[in-house]
């Protein structure tokens, strides 16, 4: 039962969730997220057949998130771009850099299969949710990252440098996400085709958001959505009989599950009332300009 | 005294539409208290806010201890010795005191914030639970955070904008003793204020500007008048006007009764509030900000949920109706901040007036618009330009306007004069007074002299519940603030 | 140390339209770049920039306008409609039921009520995202993204099994539609001169309901904020659904377009789509969220998407990749430009503060 929920792509989504829990907090809507996902998925795929080291695999990988979280602190924070339209603007060039990189080695297979049991990933999940949220509620750092998606302009009254605070978080955060990448690509997925990965940073979105951008809560929903995703899957290749009865679904109804489920996730969710007791970041996704005049 | 502290140059500061401040040179001294005085709009927070490194001049120049600083961003104004404290507190709401009091603090001196925090405690008597979240702190209590954590950098000059309006007269008088003695061993303070008793009673020297210049500088030991010529030009004021002396009581117009309303974090922010309003009445609201006037106010026109109690309106229950159906009832709102609530500063005055009055024949809007602008004049460089250009007041005033020219049975009005220049302040007030004629007003104010002034009747806030409403007649200003702050 | 101080600014018109060009060029020479990168030969560069005086670019001209017209009234009211890619297989899906398993699209009118069928799938799928912003909170950008899956999802569902065509030798597509539901091209290009005066029709009309009526100062008013809309006496829950749902279903209606003017055929979702109802995001954005500007943007942007078919077919191999980056880069290069309209950048050097 147990390694049902602590599977590669649980430990996948965790990485990527936790990633943008640490974004968002600061205020930051990571709708680029997606095209992130998908440019790590490539390159580590790329690097990893080209020089069959995952090593050099995981290390372009995280030079890769690096560069993105840079470039997105730049339109957000300095150019103060919506984030909206940044985060889409980001998702399309990376989509596209995503095909052009791959497709070199497109046909190609891993030399190696990063395999992980379940222990393993268990640990790596245990550790990446504890050190979040001791970064998020136990360290200065985190205060003031907290303080940024609450009000940007009372923690720099307060002393905080916003568009600092945002550009470390969004690093540390992209990190993790392009570790989530990694983590996809190498132990779950294990090939690549063109457009791999499309979708899971939204899905990875919409579990950060459903879990209030809490980092205890939401490695939980992303390792039940993994269980229920890996399970969907084998329904797909072995039908479940109840009775006469044969439930059977096509690949594309399959692939189309986690979506549905996310947004209903997200929908109940915010109908309940839980969503007032975890303070949200109040100010995220607001373009935050200090000399704006406050009347 | 020993020398300057902090000098300006030619200081001069533009925001679209408005020269907050034009040219203004000052110094401040080693160990003095500095008041800036002036009306509302006269540039003061806007300075304040340039030494603190909110805002960076447009031109000029800034010394600190004689040495050329640029200070672009608040954490370099506080790596200069320059700290602020301001009439709304700057805090994290969401934060515990703790979490805002170490916000952006090295080790260093995070290590010296108990002492600071004891100092303060004892200084106004206000004990500090670090583990609360600041939101769920009272006004009195903020302010002290804010105190405490400016002075947790050590600052040489502290900018106090404004910080007593609302302080309990306790822990105001406390507040300048506590004043006095932080500048005696070399700190210096700025005091911002527009009350000229005050700047006279705390400062060294004073500091008046008036239209975002310079007017004049005087030593301690000046007379009150020359200030009061100095702050107001030739400009005679009269006060708040004066009212006719019997009202006619029409129809009962607003009803409320019992009415619970929750704030932002699910508190509880008015408690069990009832009172009515009759036509032809004024009814003033007053209150230190924060006890529950703008829950109060957003929960009379809808854009609040009431959790318990009634609204009726011309006999109707309203309780649950959104904003748009009250409004079209006839019932106007004047919120506090105009520029998010009640005018689009992308659109032009005609596209603005046409949005609430419902027609899109723009000559027609623009006849309406010229009448009332005999009433309360709005500069603009051309009714077509997008308000963004506008200054605050105009903004009000076009807010005001568009209220009026909706004929509306009732007008409800947050602070309608607070970003206003006296002149103007005195005939939106006795434009209030004439929709009363017709209908009945309800004013919330944080000025007490203007809810004595302007309301037929006057009911005071204090933590959510309502005093009163009382008569004109049976209420004065020192009862009016021993209510506010009991 | 160096520091950079951002202020606020008014521009000129004039110095507008400048940055705007600016802008527009920056893209252009990074087209270039990427094209020469990629096929390493100068001719290529030059043949794939006569797509701008090439009358195919209409196809793209019609369809663009049509979708980011819709998007500017969504805009404009600061709804965050991303879903316009969805919404067009959507419209394409009811399309092609109508063409394929109704009667009716051989009647005189067949074509019409085709595309507004179209253009009902699209507004029912964007009202799945406004209703649960509107009732629930849920943020929409985020909404209509994931509803885009389960729009690609379903269409390949639809081909892959019950609408695989018999004619099509297991490709996962329907068979063509009938002949009655195409809509006639103009002889040896792929543009038909009806959808393109129906595109500068709808932009006539979107321009007057966006100026020209109160409905249309509610919308911008709602980008303000919706207690401005509500303290105006207008219901901003009717105005945030109607302004929504027109941008579904002009979205579908393209969705309509794409099936009877140029597929004529369901294929797999996101090769339907191709991206277009992204693409139509950056030129609502590049107009400004200006309707009458709206069908220039279109033809300028219709032009890159058909240099790169051109590039292709040329053998690149990832034609539409590298569409998608350009595309992309034309978005940031609008960012950035909107940014320097509004505000300046100062370096200023800072002394005597150590960090």
């Amino acid at each position: 039962m147990i390694e049902r929920f602590l599977n590669p792509l649980a430990l996948a989504l965790t990485l990527a969730v936790l990633g943008d829990v640490v974004v968002e907090r600061s205020g930051v809507l990571n709708l680029a997220i997606d095209g992130l996902f998908v440019l790590c998925v490539a390159v580590t795929f790329s690097v990893f057949v080209a020089t069959s080291s995952p090593i050099m695999a995981l290390i372009a990988v995280l030079a890769c998130g690096a560069v993105l979280a840079v470039v997105m602190s730049m339109l957000i924070n300095v150019f103060l771009a919506n984030h909206v339209l940044a985060g889409l603007a980001m998702n399309m060039v990376c989509y596209g850099i995503a095909t052009i990189v791959g497709t070199r080695f497109l046909g190609r297979a891993l030399p190696t299969s990063l395999y992980m049991d379940t222990v393993t990933i268990g640990v790596v999940v245990a550790l990446s949710t504890a050190l979040t949220w001791l970064l998020l509620y136990r360290t200065s750092f985190g205060v003031a990252l907290r303080a940024c998606g609450y009000n940007p302009r009372n923690a720099e009254a307060l002393g905080i440098d916003v568009g600092r605070t945002r550009l470390v978080a969004m690093l540390l955060g992209y990190e993790l996400i392009a570790l989530g990448a990694f983590v996809y690509l190498a132990s779950y997925v294990g090939t690549w085709s063109a457009g791999l990965g499309t979708g899971w940073g939204f899905l990875a979105l919409s579990l950060a958001i459903a879990s209030l951008w809490h980092p205890v809560l939401a490695p939980i929903l992303a390792t039940s959505f993994a269980a229920l995703y890996v399970s969907m899957v084998e329904i797909q290749t072995h039908p479940i009989r109840i009775g006469s009865v044969v439930i059977k679904m096509s690949p594309a109804m399959v692939s189309a599950i986690p979506f549905v489920a996310a947004l209903v996730l997200v929908s109940i969710l915010y109908a309940t009332p839980l969503r007032r007791i975890v303070s949200p970041p109040r100010a995220l996704g607001e373009p935050y300009f200090r000399e704006e005049r406050t009347l | 005294m020993g020398g300057s502290l902090i000098e300006l140059i030619n200081v001069s500061k533009r925001f679209p539409g408005v020269l907050a401040l034009d040219r203004v040179s000052m110094r401040i001294e080693v160990s003095e208290v500095h008041a800036l005085l002036g009306e509302n709009g006269a540039g003061k927070s806007t300075l304040g806010k340039i030494l603190f490194g909110v805002y960076a001049p447009d031109e000029g120049v800034i010394k600190v201890r004689g040495r050329e600083v640029r200070i672009p961003s608040p954490r370099h104004a506080m790596k200069l010795g320059i700290a602020m404290v301001s009439q709304r507190p700057q805090l994290v709401e969401d934060l515990t005191v703790w979490e805002n009091l170490v916000l952006g603090l090295g080790k260093d001196l995070r290590r010296d914030l108990y002492r600071t925090i004891d100092e303060v405690s004892r200084e106004l008597g206000i004990e500090l639970d670090l583990d609360k979240p600041v939101w769920s702190l009272s006004y009195t209590e903020k302010q002290m955070v804010s105190l405490v954590k400016s002075l947790a950098v050590n600052p040489c000059l502290l900018i106090m904008d404004e910080v007593t309006t609302y302080l309990p007269n306790n822990v105001r008088s406390r507040l300048y003793e506590f004043v006095k003695k932080f500048v005696e061993n070399g700190r210096s303070v700025l005091f911002i204020t527009h009350r000229i008793r005050e700047a006279l009673e705390i400062a060294d020297r004073v500091t008046v500007l008036r239209k975002g210049r310079v007017v004049a500088t005087y030593n301690r030991g000046v007379d009150i008048d020359s200030v009061r010529r100095a702050m107001f030009g030739d400009r005679y004021w009269n006060g708040f006007g004066t009212h006719e002396k019997t009202v006619a009581l029409g129809n009962m117009v607003l009803t409320v009764s019992s009415l619970t309303v929750l704030g932002d974090h699910g508190e509880e922010k008015v408690r069990g509030v009832s009172f009515d309003v009759r036509e032809g009445e004024i009814l003033a609201i007053t209150g230190i900000a924060g006890n529950g006037q703008r829950e109060l106010a957003e929960a009379l026109i809808g854009l609040r949920r009431v959790a318990r109690g009634r609204i009726t309106f011309m006999g109707i229950d309203i309780t649950r109706y959104p904003p748009s159906k009250r409004v079209s009832m006839g019932m106007g709102f004047v919120p506090d901040d105009v520029a998010k609530m009640s005018v689009s500063l992308e659109m032009n005055v005609y596209e603005n007036m046409a949005l609430r009055l419902g027609t899109t024949r723009f000559d027609a809007l623009a006849k309406v618009f010229e009448s009332y602008v005999h009433e309360i004049p709005v500069y603009t460089p051309s009714p077509k330009v997008p308000l963004k250009v506008l200054s605050g007041g105009n903004l009000q005033k076009i807010a005001i306007i568009k209220e009026l020219a909706s004929q509306c049975k009732l007008l409800i009005a947050c602070n309608p004069t607070r970003m206003l220049d006296e002149a103007s302040a005195h005939r939106v007030r006795n434009v209030l007074r004439n929709v009363a004629k017709r209908g009945a007003v309800i004013v919330f104010t944080e000025d007490v002299e203007e809810a004595l002034g302007l309301g037929t009747r006057i009911a005071v806030m204090n933590r959510g519940t309502i005093f009163g409403p009382y008569h004109r007649e049976e209420i004065d200003v020192a009862k009016i603030e021993e209510l506010m702050v009991s | 140390m160096l520091k950079i101080v951002i202020v606020r600014r008014e521009l000129g018109l004039s110095k507008r339209i400048a940055l705007s060009l600016t802008s527009i060029a920056l893209c252009l020479a990074v087209s270039a770049l990427i094209i020469y990168a990629i096929t390493g030969s100068t001719n290529v560069v030059f043949a794939a920039f006569t797509s701008f005086v090439d009358l195919n670019t209409l196809r793209y001209l019609g369809t663009l306008t049509v979708i980011a017209l819709g998007l500017c009234i969504a805009y404009r009211a600061k709804l965050w409609n991303l879903g316009a890619d969805g919404q067009l297989v959507i419209g394409a899906i009811l399309a092609t039921w109508f063409a394929l398993y109704t009667p009716l699209c051989s009647s005189s009118m067949g074509i019409v009520l085709g595309l507004v069928v179209a253009a009902l799938g699209g507004m029912a799928w964007s009202f799945i995202a406004i209703a649960l912003r509107i009732w629930i909170g849920v943020n929409e950008a985020l909404a209509t993204l994931l509803l885009n899956y389960v729009a690609y999802y379903l269409a390949n569902h639809l081909v892959e099994g019950p609408w695989r065509g018999v004619a099509v030798h297991g490709y996962p597509e329907t068979d063509l539609i009938p002949r009655a539901c195409w809509i006639p091209c103009v002889r040896g290009y792929s543009f038909s001169p009806y959808i393109v005066a129906m595109a500068l029709l709808l932009t006539v009309l979107i321009h007057v309901i966006v100026k020209r009526t109160r409905f249309g100062l509610a919308v911008k008013a709602l980008g303000t904020g919706e207690a401005l809309v509500e303290l105006s006496g207008i219901s901003a829950k009717k105005v945030a659904l109607l302004a929504f749902l027109m941008s579904g279903a002009l979205a579908g209606l393209a969705g309509g377009i794409e099936l009877f003017e140029v597929q004529r055929k369901l294929i797999l979702g996101t090769k339907f789509s191709a991206g277009l109802g992204f693409t139509a995001i950056i030129v609502a954005w590049l107009a400004q969220l200006e309707p009458l500007l709206v069908p220039l943007v279109s033809y300028f942007v219709g032009a890159l998407l058909l240099m790169m078919v051109g590039i292709q077919i040329a053998g690149a191999g990832v034609g539409d990749a590298v569409a998608q980056v350009i595309v992309g880069v034309l978005l940031v290069s609008t960012l950035v430009s909107n940014f320097f309209v509004n505000y300046r950048m100062k370096i200023v050097k800072v002394k005597g503060v150590k960090l």
